[in-house]
């Protein structure tokens, strides 16, 4: 059921990311969309550290992903939510 | 062939980090193309699309009656996307509202502002008057202090025959 919830969780935030991200380059300049691929790594890289940790201590419970992914998707959904105006606009 | 249970959790680790990278780069691509490699630009994109075509079944019809209001009215330019028309003193403030500036019948400029770099594009079209079949497309660009209308796009102050970056 976790692991579900973790790919539909990273699912949405990869859509969140690329709308938001599609917004950023038409309407913005480039070092904010430079931003977002900086978050994305982020986003990424605190994955990644969460899957290796629980790997090295043997772990089977996959809260602290589905956490961090949750994380990445809130942040992904603020941006969506401040870049409302524009994708109503059509950018 | 069945792994030991410490490599199977190797194997699913480094697949999933593996598909974590492939998605990163992927995203860092998609940005790189959009930024580096995107088509025409596009507050310049808008402006090309908003130039209109003097000719009505062969015959020249002029440039100055492509106002504001009757390239609204006819929809130039709509195969782009929605943009919207302002008359020659009021400012584009958006990279699809362009100001329209239609000077004579042989000549016709426009300007938008473009999002992107904060700079105001112009375009300008002029035709030749003696055989309008004749003419050319020039270019500007203005720096994002002043008001970006399209009566500042003239034969005087347009004349770069190359679209400036934007």
């Amino acid at each position: 059921m976790k692991s579900i919830g973790l790919v539909l969780t990273l699912r949405v935030s990869g859509i969140l990311w690329g709308t938001d991200t599609d917004v950023l380059l038409s309407a913005s300049t480039p070092m904010i969309a430079w931003i977002a691929v900086v978050v994305l790594w982020v986003e990424i890289g605190a994955l990644i550290a969460t899957f290796v940790l629980r790997y090295r201590t043997q772990r089977r419970s996959l809260t602290p992903v589905l956490l961090v992914g949750a994380a990445g998707l809130v942040i992904n959904l603020a941006g969506y939510i401040v870049l409302l105006p524009a994708i109503a606009m059509g950018f | 062939m069945r792994l030991p249970h410490a490599s199977q959790g190797l194997v699913a680790v480094s697949t999933i980090v593996g598909a974590l990278v492939v998605f990163g780069a992927f995203g860092t691509a998609f940005v790189v193309q959009r930024l580096y490699f995107h088509g025409p630009p596009y507050a310049e994109s808008a402006l090309q699309v908003s130039v209109p075509s003097p000719w009505t079944s062969g015959q020249f019809t002029g440039m100055d009656h492509f106002t504001a209001d009757e390239l609204t009215r006819i929809h130039q330019g709509a195969q782009w996307g929605p943009i919207s028309y302002v008359s020659s003193d009021v400012p584009s403030v958006r990279p699809d509202m362009v100001s329209v500036n239609a000077i004579d019948p042989y000549t016709w400029g426009a300007a938008a502002f473009s999002w992107r770099t904060h700079r105001c594009y112009l375009i300008l079209l002029a035709l030749d008057a003696t055989n309008p079949m004749y003419g050319a497309t020039f270019y500007g660009e203005l720096s994002g202090n002043g008001q970006c209308i399209g009566a500042t796009a003239t034969r005087a102050t347009v004349t770069g025959a190359q679209e400036p970056l934007e």
